[in-house]
């Protein structure tokens, strides 16, 4: 740097920050498209489609919004979910995501003419976010270390699989752009301190508010940069230009939050926004104090402080408790205690259990989703607290709270990534300062001057030697970190590759031969559903599928995706584990015209309902105690058996007839074996269906629709009707004495 | 005002609803009969009883009518899938085997009644049922007593083995198909019945009365086929489908308002229209989207089917039969007697007043879902009228809440932002323009 200060180097007369500017924007260019290839392995392989399940929310709420007007949009009252309570759709979603490509859309049409599909703008929003996202971490490194940090930053938060699992193209998802956002808005964040500019500060709040359009979990910022804020103060590292920049991005962040029609009041009375508000206050405190010192003497400054303290502390914590006791600020929510209590979703909400990605982490989930930057991100943080400047508290606090989030949920590890892949880039980009500035063994004499006199002493004595040596040294340290990170770059590919390309809703398989086998039940069975009900029919599936019907096959559903209801995902739970006649009447109760499993056992699919029936049947429990009991559905000996020794509970329960009706048929007069549970089914103790009846089963079994039958014309319950239906192939049983019936009385 | 209005409007608006069966031709509706010759010779018209006669006449008087002796083995009662007869009558036989098996089997017969089909059985002491119709009856939930049981009742007896049947104590009331017993000696079967809601007594047995094989008159357990006011001598049925069915144990029951009430000429109601529509949006009717507490009205024409087959007004005279509208979600938020309001044409700018109008006018409930007008109409006797209409209550949208001025708590914080503001506003002119002006003073 002393060279460019002193006269400005030129390469064959082109300036050499000019060539640095052009390589930057060469090197972003490279990064922005390994970004957005290594992320088109879905549609290359598959198609353009839209992956797994909420996406398919987002996509149907995209189409909604470039069908209609912004206002109609943001009044949406959807009345194809949650049938029929109907969701007010408009005031309980995240819109920044529909927005946004909603945006994309009307200015690729209106403005460039190119009448582009929505779904091909939803396919593809999250690979180009993606590059954005690495010119945020480019930026945010930059301000911690230097552009070099910040370059290699870039290119591991574009090719990290941590991220990629939530933006492969397809995964149109809230996290897709709410990544980006994060980036920036720290970003923002960490320069508005670092200069104390109100500009930026309200940068920070404008991508802030973008932020919570876009996401849930803004909260995370939300309560971040506060606690950045707290432990500068308890750092006694106050200055203005904290102040400024906090309050400016509270105030305004905070109430352009409370512009989404989800968020609303929840700024102001949620436990989870309580800490930006108390640092908010305790930083006019502060600053007051400040102010106070510097017109008072020490020591009765000293008192002074000594007494405002404890008032306040006391004051701040009888506040809090008293509100939340009045019922003024709201108990934090479950999602929030089950961060600090693995288990207690599990005891206390099993409706946010029964979801895998809220699940703790495995151990190699960690190696498997940022490779060689895990063993490098400790190494950040160590230099981190080596300098210690404020932004690096940012750094430290960020990855010291993410390791422990990343850790209790799996979904987690998307906000752990960025820093992870920032704090990499520093300690990498530590290494090569020294290893790779091989400038330094060549230019030893030249520069003598001014080189320190310790070096210039022992450089003296023998050259040739000390060049060899530290050449060598260099040479071997970065050949290793080069092989590590052309390794890195397999594994990123592969894991993108192998794990994180598929579409979930179509399935690919290996035939023995080694050629692909694709699986397309879903679709095939959704498209039935579009082909073949009436508009207005009524499907009832576990809630998983709710976006997807919605999405796919255009039907009205009864739960979704969007667990908002947890009533009436016990209810859909309660009919899929009550014997037929109690389920019937949820189904007329709900005017179900259809129902919907998913069953895996023929072709081993794990993730079918067999596998999360002890869900429902929990969830229920929790509703009706009293009508369904989790022990019923085990064995004596309390396994989950399906075969011979199923319980009887489980034997008559919806979910096992759907999964099972005429399951055995297939292998003609031997027990069915159930190739997920590996269990056999019997084949003599066949499910009979009284109340359903078959409408459609899917190439490989995996989706089964059945038919809600109507009320008995002539007044039998459907027990007895389905009997005399299916007398009709066998002779009548003659009797030669007509015997009375025993029947009850007549009632008038 | 509204009243005038509505009615008004009901006149001119039911565009679309077309009236079906304004006037029948009567003789295209198909009866087949199927008899046994040992009974009853249907060849030779003059051997009839006058109970049968009567059914003849009533029958050829208004249908094509076929018949069928048990042994024909040609009786088809559907042609492909559709049902070729609109009503069958079933008479007394001698065999419990019949010739046509498989076309009268009871699941064709249980198929004939879910296609509409009206069917009239009539049972006799010495008649069997054959097998496929007993079955059949038996899914309905009658059960007709076997053969050679007879109804006894050695109080109400004319001192033979007929019972004496009367009004006050046999015709079950408000039954809607019998008014009263013409032929009040009765010598016949009886049934008891099951407590399908479908099913309907209209001829119970006297307290005294009991049914047990001629000549073996023990009252036992095993053997009596019914005690005291547990048999019916006859019973009707309708099914969720309007199709109807009467059993009568004895032809001597047969009338003709027994008839006419089978084989819809009685009490056969209609639902002219069904509307609903918000107060202030009348010419928008059964649009499917509401908001919350919305002001709306529903209203219903019904018609009933006149003795020479027209519709007329169906006006409903005690408050047991009144229409009831329910607006549900899960559960009826709101269950109303519907308000009669007077005859009117079903089409519009028609002069034939051949409905009756009700209406009912309320206020949504203040929740939004998807929710249903429900109708359900079932009576005993009279033709059920069902209908549902699934409509969305959406939330009020962002525009449709009070502005923040018009409610008068809010001016406090109104007043307090505006003073905020001015306050900043005269602090920064005071801090740039004024104070500034001391600083240098002191920092001279």
């Amino acid at each position: 740097m002393s060279t460019a200060k002193a006269s400005p180097l030129k390469v064959y007369g082109v300036n050499i920050e000019t060539i640095r500017l052009l390589l930057k924007v060469i090197i972003f260019i490279s990064i922005a498209g390994a970004a957005i290839s290594s992320r088109l392995f879905s549609v290359i392989r598959f198609e353009s489609i839209i992956h797994e399940f909420d996406p398919w929310f987002n996509f149907r709420a995209t189409k909604y919004l470039v069908s209609h007007s912004f206002y109609e949009f943001l009044n949406w009252f959807d009345d194809r979910t949650w049938y029929p309570l109907g969701r007010v759709t408009g005031g309980t979603l995240y819109p920044g995501l529909m927005v946004t490509s909603g945006a994309i859309w009307h200015i690729l049409r209106e403005w460039f003419s190119l009448p582009v599909d929505i779904r091909n703008i939803c396919v593809l929003l999250a690979p180009a976010f993606s590059g954005l996202t690495a010119i945020s971490t480019y930026f945010l490194t930059k301000e911690m270390k230097d552009s070099n940090a910040g370059l290699l930053a870039a290119i591991f938060m574009g090719i990290a699989p941590g991220y990629i699992s939530r933006s492969v193209a397809g995964s149109y998802d809230n996290e897709a752009i709410a990544i980006t956002l994060l980036m920036a808005t720290f970003y923002f964040w960490i320069k508005a301190m670092k200069i104390g500019s109100v500009f930026y500060g309200t940068l920070t709040a404008l991508f802030y508010f973008y932020m919570v359009s876009a996401w849930g979990g803004y909260v995370f910022i939300t309560n971040l940069i506060p606690l950045h804020v707290f432990v500068l103060l308890l750092m006694g590292r106050y200055t203005h230009r904290l102040y400024t920049a906090y309050s400016t991005w509270y105030a305004l962040g905070t109430l352009a939050s409370m512009q989404i029609p989800f968020v609303g009041f929840i700024p102001l009375r949620s436990n989870d926004h309580m800490a930006a508000l108390g640092v908010f206050g305790l930083l006019q405190l502060v600053a007051f104090g400040d102010y106070v010192k510097s017109k008072v003497p020490t020591t009765q400054f000293k008192t002074f402080l000594a007494i405002s303290l404890t008032s306040v502390i006391l004051l701040g914590v009888a506040g809090l408790v008293g509100l939340t006791a009045l019922g003024w600020i709201a108990p934090w929510g479950g999602r929030f205690y089950s961060l600090w209590d693995t288990n207690y979703a599990k005891i206390h909400i099993p409706i946010i259990a029964s979801v895998s990605e809220h699940q703790p982490t495995a151990w190699p989930a960690f190696f498997f989703d940022t490779g060689m930057l895990i063993w490098l991100f400790p190494a950040g943080v160590y230099i981190c607290f080596q300098e210690m400047r404020d932004e690096h508290v940012f750094i430290i606090i960020y990855s010291v709270l993410c390791s422990y989030f990343a850790g209790v949920m799996v979904r987690l590890m998307l906000t752990l990534t960025p820093i992870i892949c920032v704090t990499g880039a520093i300690s990498l980009s530590n290494l090569f300062d020294v290893y790779l500035n091989i400038v330094d063994v060549f230019t030893t004499k030249e520069e003598e001057v001014t080189e320190k006199s310790t070096k210039k002493n022992a450089k003296k004595s023998s050259e040739e030697k000390k060049i060899l040596l530290p050449l060598i040294t260099k040479l071997i340290v970065t050949l290793t970190f080069a092989f590590y990170l052309f390794y890195f770059v397999l594994h990123c590919t592969w894991v993108t590759n192998n794990a994180y390309s598929s579409p979930s809703v179509v399935l690919a398989s290996r035939n023995p031969d080694g050629s692909q086998n694709i699986i397309d039940d879903y679709r095939e069975a959704y498209y039935w559903l579009r082909m073949n009900t009436p508009e207005d029919s009524k499907v009832l599936a576990w809630w998983d599928y709710g976006y997807q019907i919605g999405g796919m096959a255009d039907r009205t559903t009864l739960v979704d995706n969007n667990t908002w209801n947890n009533t009436h995902i016990a209810t859909v739970g309660k009919a899929m584990s009550s014997p037929e006649d109690k389920a019937y009447e949820i189904f007329k109760k709900h005017d179900v015209d259809y129902v919907l499993v998913i069953f895996g056992g023929l072709i081993g699919f794990s993730g079918d309902d067999l596998n999360k029936f002890l869900w429902m049947v929990r969830i229920s429990e929790g509703v009706w105690p009293d009508e369904i009991r989790e022990r019923d559905f085990f064995t004596e000996k309390g396994e989950y058996k399906l075969d011979r020794e199923a319980s009887q509970t489980m034997k008559d329960s919806v979910m096992y007839k759907l999964s099972y009706y005429r399951f055995a048929e297939l292998f003609g007069g031997r027990d069915a074996p159930d190739r997920v549970r590996n269990q056999q089914i019997p084949v003599d103790q066949a499910p009979e269906l009284h109340v359903l009846e078959e409408a459609f089963t899917s190439e490989n079994f995996m989706v089964r629709i059945y038919k809600v039958k109507d009320l008995d014309n002539v007044g039998r319950d459907l027990y007895e009707a389905t009997k005399f239906e299916n007398q009709i192939s066998k002779p009548l049983k003659r009797s030669r004495v007509v015997k009375r019936p025993a029947l009850a009385l007549r009632e008038w | 005002m509204f009243g005038a209005r509505l009615s008004n409007w009901v006149i001119l608006c039911f565009i679309g609803i077309v009236c079906a069966i304004g006037t029948v031709d009567l003789k295209t509706e198909n009866a087949l009969v199927i008899y046994d010759s040992h009974f009853q010779d249907l060849t030779d018209k003059s051997s009839l009883s006058s109970p049968i006669k009567t059914l003849i006449d009533n029958l050829e008087s208004q249908y094509k009518v076929q018949y069928h002796s048990y042994e024909d083995e040609d009786i088809k009662l559907f042609y492909e899938d559709s049902p070729r007869f609109d009503h069958l009558v079933i008479l007394p036989s001698s065999k419990k085997v019949i010739a046509a098996k498989a076309a009268l089997s009871q699941h064709k017969l249980i198929d004939y009644v879910n296609q509409g089909g009206n069917v009239l059985v009539v049972g006799g002491i010495e008649a069997v049922l054959p097998d496929s119709t007993r079955g059949f009856l038996n899914q309905l939930g009658i059960y007709p007593a076997p053969k050679n049981f007879q109804l006894l009742d050695h109080f109400n007896s004319n001192g033979g083995d007929e019972v004496i049947l009367s009004d006050e104590t046999n015709l079950v009331s408000n039954n809607r198909v019998v008014k009263s017993i013409t032929n009040t000696n009765y010598k016949g079967g009886a049934a008891i019945i099951s407590n399908n809601e479908l099913l309907f007594p209209i001829i119970k047995g006297s307290p005294t009365s009991f049914t047990a094989k001629a000549g073996i008159e023990k009252v036992e357990q095993d053997t009596t086929w019914t005690f005291g006011s547990q048999g019916f001598a006859a019973v009707g049925f309708q099914a969720l489908n309007n199709a109807r069915l009467v059993w009568v144990g004895s032809e001597s029951l047969i009338t003709d308002d027994l008839i006419n009430w089978t084989f819809q000429k009685k009490h056969v109601l209609k639902l002219q229209f069904v509307q609903h529509y918000k107060n202030d949006e009348p010419e928008n009717p059964n649009h499917t989207l509401y908001r919350i507490k919305d002001q709306t009205i529903y209203t219903v024409g019904v018609s009933e089917l006149s003795e020479d087959g027209k519709w007329i007004p169906f006006e409903v005279t005690n408050d047991e039969d009144q229409l009831q509208l329910s607006f549900k979600m899960l559960d009826p938020y709101q269950r109303l007697n519907l308000l009669p309001l007077g005859p009117a044409a079903s089409i519009e700018g028609g002069s034939d007043l051949d409905t009756y109008v009700y209406y009912t006018n309320f206020t949504l409930p203040d929740h939004h879902g998807m929710f249903t007008f429900e109708l359900d109409y079932k009576r005993v006797g009279l033709s059920f009228l069902e209908d549902k209409k699934i409509v969305t209550v959406r939330h009020l949208a962002n525009d449709e809440f009070k502005r923040s001025w018009d409610i008068t708590n809010s001016w406090l914080y109104i007043a307090s932002a505006a003073l905020v503001i001015v306050a900043w506003f005269l602090f920064v002119v005071n801090y740039i323009y004024i104070s500034k002006t001391d600083d240098e003073k002191k920092n001279i």
